[in-house]
């Protein structure tokens, strides 16, 4: 499977495909808001696995999952072995020392730098946040056309000059990949080095001039043929991009209830400053045990 | 000389002639109360005995003698000795009295013993050294105090009294300084306050918080002490609570006195010996069954970390040692967190209340403009957003939290490069946020990074750069020397703050945690370092381009 399959939607669960941008966007951003709502491992891990389970119901690739979990698993480490040095909580149990707190200039300056225990577990816990985000972002991406996203933002009255922006940027990717391969051959011709004369690494600070220059030209030529069509101006041509009741229902429950989750994590936490309702008894109860 | 040496000697035998002791003796003595003359039935009371002495040449060895009354015995420790002669029990010990002056005193507890009968009582104190001997008489009622309410069943084993005359019923916190527990606030959670760069400046200047006094000397929380004194012992006790692990029940930094000395001496938090982690206090049990104490307890904010510990109180005194442990949760209050959450909120409120003035920038730079624009986006998106996804969580696994130094480059360098080189092009105000709205959209679309910080993150670098172009002139003034390498300059200082407030964020949404040492290092090279670069040599690359516009 080539890069630019894997970025396509093409092999995706038809009713994942068929379902609106709007929908999608809107479970994304709520889905992301519920992630840095809850606080609770188990509803964490619950939410990531409703992320897993998307996968599933959309029949996302064998490829795709190893990619997946690729992505899942480094974004995982990563903040396994960030939090294992910065972990600030008690207890904490080192289990290497990287510096000691006595060792010079960078002792005095880090304070000292151990591998925490209880670090690692707390990593992994928080991780789930971002991988939960990524599993979700990455559903959305492998299940939709850009396009369709675009439609969503122009729906909601995205600037129709800023959508022509975007659909530019998207089209001229490719493009532009193309262009920086070219630039790269380029150099490595006029390279009168003989050593590392084909290493790509060696002529990067060198590329963003040509590349630049080069899109310069073109956003003349382009701007000239759009103006001339008078086509930049214009008035996005609005067509009819029936939103299915049933998807808009169901954003405004998961709305409702992302709300309703939020606003009984924000009481309880004033309700720790002080800020304490006797009827929201029950919502803190339900705040502590489950978010 | 031979003046000088009279009077010398005249001095000396001045101050040998006014050397003066004096012994002063207290039953029943209390910390705080004076005058009390009544020993209540079967308790502890202390003896106090003091000796001022003053104008003596040489330490003075000095012996002290207690003659305690039928019924009535000491609780000795190595400092005393007792022996009973009769009826009568005597205590003896011996001090060495300093040079000059000093005073030496100490606590002799005096039990009371089952059966004596009440009525007037009296201990004699009798102090001797050479020729100077004191002696004092004191007087007391002993008098019935109230019996136990439950009586031991016949048969059952005695309770050893000595060990239940006092002890800790129960420890409260947090309370307010009247000892009031607001039933609203979690118990057993102390909120302290945040402060992580004072605790890095302190730690790089070797300082303590010379500025903090007023802080520090405050207390964090009162702690509520209730005991039982069933005798109505009279003792003074040292209190002690510390912090202990929840694991090892080691002691734990995190608590610390007020102030130990003065103003010129170490305060207690600023103290370089640490050996003491602890809030201490002097309490004294006054012949009250159940007393109360309302008690401070003084934060160490440099040291504490936040997490669930034990609370170890010890009181101790007299020979005797009680310990309670309690849970407790030490919480930070993130106020940086929340400072950064605020102005990303407010850069949001400011972009959506501007955002109907992009259309106009948008008619400014024109259709070669805005396509500019979207194909120097798609570059950063391809050069920037692309690598750092994915070759970034690769780097995240070999080098960690340090790989953000080396995606920097892309970050830093390349982006500024863009952006600058894109202002000298089109030197227009809405141009950096046009770039940085599609560029945003495009990682949205592409990859699906639409979330709340995001967003947030997104509007805090359009409004800070924004803000440093407009406050900086850019707009109004020549690309000309040393301007634009002061332009560079705070370009990267703007790249700085939003580093830091970018990490503030992250930290409060995903509750991560970054040492205070890793957001300098990163505010200074990703964002300070690499951004001033990125923006020079975006300079020199705009000015090169505008011979490309100008074909």
């Amino acid at each position: 499977m080539s890069v630019r399959q894997l970025w396509e939607g093409t092999d995706a669960a038809p009713w994942m495909q068929k379902l609106n941008g709007r929908t999608k966007l809107i479970v994304l951003f709520l889905f992301a808001i519920l992630t840095i709502t809850i606080d609770n491992p188990r509803s964490l891990f619950v939410l990531f696995s409703i992320t897993l389970l998307l996968h599933v119901a959309a029949k996302t690739s064998i490829y795709k999952w190893k990619v997946l979990a690729i992505l899942l698993l480094l974004g995982l480490w990563g903040s396994m072995f960030s939090q294992a040095l910065f972990f600030a909580q008690s207890t904490r149990t080192p289990l290497f020392v990287l510096i000691e707190p006595n060792a010079g200039f960078l002792g005095t300056l880090t304070g000292g730098l151990y591998v925490y225990r209880e670090g690692i577990l707390y990593g992994a816990v928080q991780g789930l946040r971002s991988a939960s985000m990524m599993s979700l972002g990455l559903l959305v991406c492998w299940t939709s056309d850009p396009r369709q996203l675009l439609q969503a933002l122009i729906a909601w009255r995205l600037s129709p000059q800023i959508a022509f922006m975007l659909v530019t940027a998207i089209r001229f990717l490719p493009v532009l990949a193309a262009e920086t391969g070219e630039v790269i051959t380029a150099l490595q011709l006029r390279s009168d080095s003989h050593s590392g004369r084909t290493a790509v690494i060696r002529h990067l600070p060198y590329i963003a001039k040509p590349l630049l220059a080069r899109c310069l030209r073109r956003a003349q030529t382009l701007a000239l043929s759009v103006v001339s069509r008078g086509f930049f101006l214009a008035n996005a041509n609005k067509q009819a991009n029936l939103w299915d009741w049933r998807e808009k229902l169901c954003c405004i429950s998961l709305s409702l209830l992302v709300a309703v989750i939020v606003s009984s994590k924000i009481s309880y936490l004033l309700s720790e400053q002080g800020f304490y309702f006797g009827v929201l008894r029950q919502a803190y109860d339900w705040t502590k045990l489950y978010l | 000389m031979k003046i000088f040496t009279l009077v010398l000697l005249l001095l000396t035998y001045v101050q040998v002639a006014c050397a003066s002791m004096k012994l002063e003796a207290v039953y029943p003595y209390h910390l705080e109360k004076k005058g009390i003359e009544t020993v209540f039935e079967e308790s502890t009371v202390p003896l106090y005995v003091n000796i001022v002495n003053s104008g003596n040449a040489a330490p003075i060895e000095t012996e002290v003698k207690i003659t305690l009354t039928e019924g009535f015995k000491p609780v000795v420790d190595n400092k005393w000795q007792a022996k009973t002669i009769g009826d009568k029990t005597i205590v003896t010990t011996k001090w060495l009295l300093p040079q000059d002056y000093g005073q030496t005193f100490d606590l002799l507890y005096v039990e009371a013993q089952e059966d004596v009968p009440f009525g007037k009582k009296q201990v004699l104190v009798e102090a001797k050294s050479g020729a100077w001997q004191e002696s004092k008489l004191l007087s007391f009622t002993y008098e019935a105090g109230q019996k136990a309410a439950v009586e031991i069943p016949k048969g059952k084993k005695k309770l050893d009294k000595k060990k239940f005359n006092w002890y800790i019923q129960s420890i409260t916190f947090p309370v307010d300084n009247l000892g009031l527990k607001d039933d609203r606030a979690e118990a057993g959670v102390i909120y302290v306050r945040d402060t992580s760069l004072e605790g890095f400046r302190n730690r790089m200047t070797g300082e303590g918080a010379t500025s903090w006094s007023s802080v520090f000397n405050h207390p964090a929380a009162h702690l509520l002490l209730e005991l039982r004194n069933p005798q109505s012992d009279v003792r003074v006790l040292k209190f002690k609570a510390e912090l202990t692990d929840k694991n090892t029940g080691e002691p734990m930094p995190g608590l610390c006195v007020a102030g130990s000395v003065d103003d010129d001496e170490a305060q207690g938090w600023q103290e370089k010996n640490k050996a003491n982690d602890a809030t201490t206090a002097l309490i004294s049990l006054d012949g009250n069954k159940a007393p109360r104490f309302i008690l401070p307890l003084y934060i160490d904010y440099l040291n504490v970390l936040e997490g669930e510990y034990n609370l170890r109180v010890t009181l101790s005194g007299g020979g005797q040692e009680k310990l309670y442990e309690a849970p407790i949760v030490i919480a930070k209050k993130h106020s940086i967190g929340l400072f950064a959450v605020g102005f990303a909120f407010t850069c949001l409120a400011l972009v959506l209340a501007c955002s109907y003035k992009i259309k106009n920038t948008i008619y400014a730079i024109g259709a070669k403009g805005a396509i500019t624009v979207a194909l120097f986006a798609a570059i950063a998106f391809g050069g920037i957003t692309l690598p750092t996804t994915i070759l970034g969580d690769l780097l995240h696994v070999f080098l960690g939290p340090f790989s953000g130094l080396v995606t920097g480059l892309l970050n830093g360098v390349l982006q500024y490069l863009l952006i600058v080189s894109l202002l000298v092009l089109f030197r227009a105000p809405g141009v950096l946020s046009l770039m940085f709205v599609v560029k945003f959209m495009l990682s949205g679309l592409m990859f699906g990074h639409f979330s709340p910080l995001g967003v947030l993150s997104c509007c805090v670098y359009i409004v800070v750069l924004e803000a440093t172009l407009y406050f900086c002139g850019f707009y109004k003034n020549d690309t000309k020397g040393n301007y634009m390498l002061l332009l560079c300059f705070m370009l990267g200082v703007a790249d700085a703050f939003i580093t830091f407030i970018n990490l503030e964020q992250m930290m409060f949404f995903y509750r991560l945690y970054y040492a205070d040492w890793y957001l300098a290092l990163y505010m200074l090279i990703n964002g300070l370092l690499y951004s001033s670069v990125g923006s020079w040599l975006g300079i020199k690359t705009g000015l090169k381009l505008r011979q490309v516009m100008g074909e």
